[in-house]
């Protein structure tokens, strides 16, 4: 019986057992060095947690009630303990990064821009094709166990990125939109919107109606439950389109043609709760693009690409099916807020057209010639050389859709622009 | 040809004209321009040779995918340690990138200080004019003590010599094997004609004599 002697007994010895193993794992031991720190002492806090909840055994003549509280924790625990064996790997990947040093030395400078400095960057080749992050893994057990303490406050954050694109540089922008999530987490990005959203009486008018058109479609939810979904897919999409919008803000055009070369691909104006149709999607990144004086140059380094974006973003004043054209509807007309919302995120670190331009066609010159882009005379900035990069892949695999992901396949390039990132890093660290 | 000073170094790496300049990036400080020569730093990757999965390397036999998968490429951070334990063999890359313009050529020597604790440091010795990329050195320990060795040390030295004429530019043909950023492995496996034709010349020879 769920709570029985018998039955807490062998919870305690399973987990027993969990815990012994992963301390025994000698991937678990200090190390030099930060990078991996926070999320080493993280599985520690769920260690200490574990420990600690465990000690609170009820005593035999304890009512059932609290028996059965007692066992279904443990049982969390144990779960918990046995999924921290996959943060042994990643451990690892720290002390032997298999990303290219390059990329890591961007990604690192890109969290610390949008998350803050406060960050413990764990980057993980993974065997699915896509990219992807989780940040405090098992705080769940942590944060449950009342009178446990943690020891670390750095936030660890586990990017997954395809295998097969370690050194594919020109994707990595990427990666600004994956630790977007670790913003929007941290900073409470969404809430900030909704809370201005639910400001303006007109979204309740609009989410009466969708809820109204909802209930025929699903007659057996209530109204407030298919407000709730409503407003929890919302949140999903702004939380999307907020990570775009920083990633723009961190990467400027790299991220749109690296999100046209990846992400277009899967889909056009696919309906989907968790995110908003890339038509969408493109036309907020233009807009904001444009608002930041992006524009012209990317007229001048391809402007084909930028008609064919163009394009895509007019077809996301179509209508979609409901409830995804009251979303479609709402996040365009809140685009502004998702703007002021990222922009203050990422404050004056965020990618200067004026400044990074001549930085990026420097690059792209030095790239022409096959010279490590590090800096004819002065040193340039990892995402100069990025955007440098990309300008130089446009301009030899040419400006079409077909340029772009060819672009991407262009292992020479990429691996110029991701030594000399690594270089650039390593300058400035001189100085 | 003639061999470059400091004062010759300075100007081929000042050259305004970019395709005629001498790169060698990154240049962490101006010292290491010497009298007759530039200080070259040790990358941060590596070409280990797996002494475990095959019973030898016969060149002959042996194609360009399976002698990289006898190699393991390791990559040791700025800030980290690579220990070569003695009769141990590693290639490495240079940290810095070389860009050649078409009138120089070069030569990679060993620093005798490294040499002097049983570190051999040989390279293709010779660098053509033109060539762009990092350099592939192959380290040796020669001595009975590991030696710790550390992205950044000053492993080899650069000469450059001035040819009387510039080289012909380099054929689009050749450009794809331009512009390595890491130690690249041996490409003997290319040269299976030139084994095969050994091989069928000795044969020739052996029946002769039989």
């Amino acid at each position: 019986m769920d709570g029985s002697t018998d039955d807490v007994q062998l919870l305690l010895a399973s987990a027993g057992y969990e815990i012994e193993i992963l301390k025994a794992d000698p991937r678990l031991k200090p190390f030099d060095g930060s990078r991996g720190e926070a999320l080493r002492q993280h599985v520690e806090d769920l260690i200490g947690a574990a420990e600690f909840r465990l000690g609170q055994e009820p005593r035999g003549e304890a009512p059932p009630a609290v028996r059965r509280s007692f066992s279904r924790s443990i049982r969390d625990i144990i779960l918990m303990l046995r999924a921290a064996h996959a943060a042994m790997p990643w451990l690892a990947a720290t002390q032997e990064p298999s990303v290219n040093l390059g990329s890591l030395y961007l990604t690192e400078e890109l969290a610390a821009l949008l998350v803050g400095s406060k960050v413990d960057l764990v980057m993980v080749p993974d065997v699915e094709f896509m990219y992807s992050t989780v940040s405090w893994p098992f705080s769940e057990v942590i944060e449950e166990t009342k009178g446990f303490t943690p020891q670390t406050h750095r936030r660890p954050i586990i990017l997954y990125y395809p295998l097969s694109d370690s050194d594919r540089l020109l994707l990595h922008s990427i990666f600004s939109h994956e630790l977007g999530h670790s913003a929007v987490a941290e900073a409470q990005l969404v809430n900030k919107v909704n809370d201005q959203i639910h400001e303006d009486p007109t979204f309740e008018t609009a989410l009466g109606k969708a809820v109204e058109n909802m209930e025929v479609a699903w007659p057996a939810s209530s109204s407030a439950k298919i407000s709730g979904t409503l407003q929890s897919w919302l949140s999903s999409w702004l939380e999307e389109l907020l990570c775009d919008h920083l990633a723009i803000e961190a990467t400027g055009p790299a991220y749109l043609w690296a999100f046209a070369g990846f992400v277009m691909p899967l889909s056009y104006a696919d309906e989907h709760p968790g995110y908003p149709p890339n038509t969408v999607r493109t036309k907020l990144a233009l807009d904001l693009l444009d608002e930041r004086g992006w524009t012209p140059y990317m007229e001048e380094t391809a402007p084909e690409i930028l008609t064919w974006l163009r394009s895509i973003a007019a077809d996301s004043s179509e209508s979609l099916g409901q409830p995804f054209d009251f979303l479609r509807k709402e996040v365009l007309k809140r685009s502004h807020l998702l703007r002021e919302t990222a922009a203050a995120q990422v404050g004056v670190g965020r990618l200067d057209p004026e400044k990074i331009i001549p930085e990026a066609t420097e690059a792209a010159e030095l790239l022409e010639l096959l010279i490590l882009p590090v800096g004819a005379e002065d040193p340039l900035t990892s995402r100069a050389i990025l955007l440098g990069g990309w300008q130089e892949g446009l301009r030899v695999h040419g400006d079409s859709p077909q340029g772009l992901v060819e672009s991407l396949g262009d292992n020479r390039l990429q691996n110029l622009v991701g030594k000399a990132i690594e270089m650039s890093a390593i300058v400035r660290a001189w100085e | 040809m003639s061999a470059l000073g400091r004062e010759d170094l300075e100007r081929a790496l000042g050259e305004s004209n970019l395709s005629r300049r001498l790169f060698v990036t990154p240049l962490l400080e101006r010292s290491q321009i010497g009298r007759g020569a530039i200080d070259l730093r040790l990358g941060t990757e590596f070409l280990l040779l797996q002494r475990v999965q095959r019973a030898g390397l016969d060149p002959s036999k042996i194609s360009q995918e399976e002698l990289a998968a006898m190699q393991e490429r390791v990559v040791v951070p700025f800030g980290g340690d690579l220990w070569l334990h003695p009769r141990h063999f590693v290639l490495a890359g240079t940290l810095e990138y070389l860009g050649l313009p078409d009138d120089l050529s070069a030569a990679v020597v060993s620093r005798s200080s490294w040499g002097r604790v049983g570190l051999l440091v040989a390279t293709a010795v010779f660098i053509h004019p033109g060539f762009k990329g990092c350099l592939t050195l192959e380290l040796v320990n020669e001595g009975d003590a590991p030696i710790r060795l550390s992205p950044g040390s000053k492993i080899a030295q650069l000469e450059l010599h001035r040819l009387q004429t510039p080289a012909p530019a380099r054929t689009s043909d050749s450009a794809k094997y331009l512009a390595p950023v890491r130690p690249e492995a041996s490409r003997l496996p290319a040269e299976q004609k030139e084994f095969a034709r050994l091989e069928e010349v000795g044969k020739r020879l052996r029946s002769r004599l039989g």
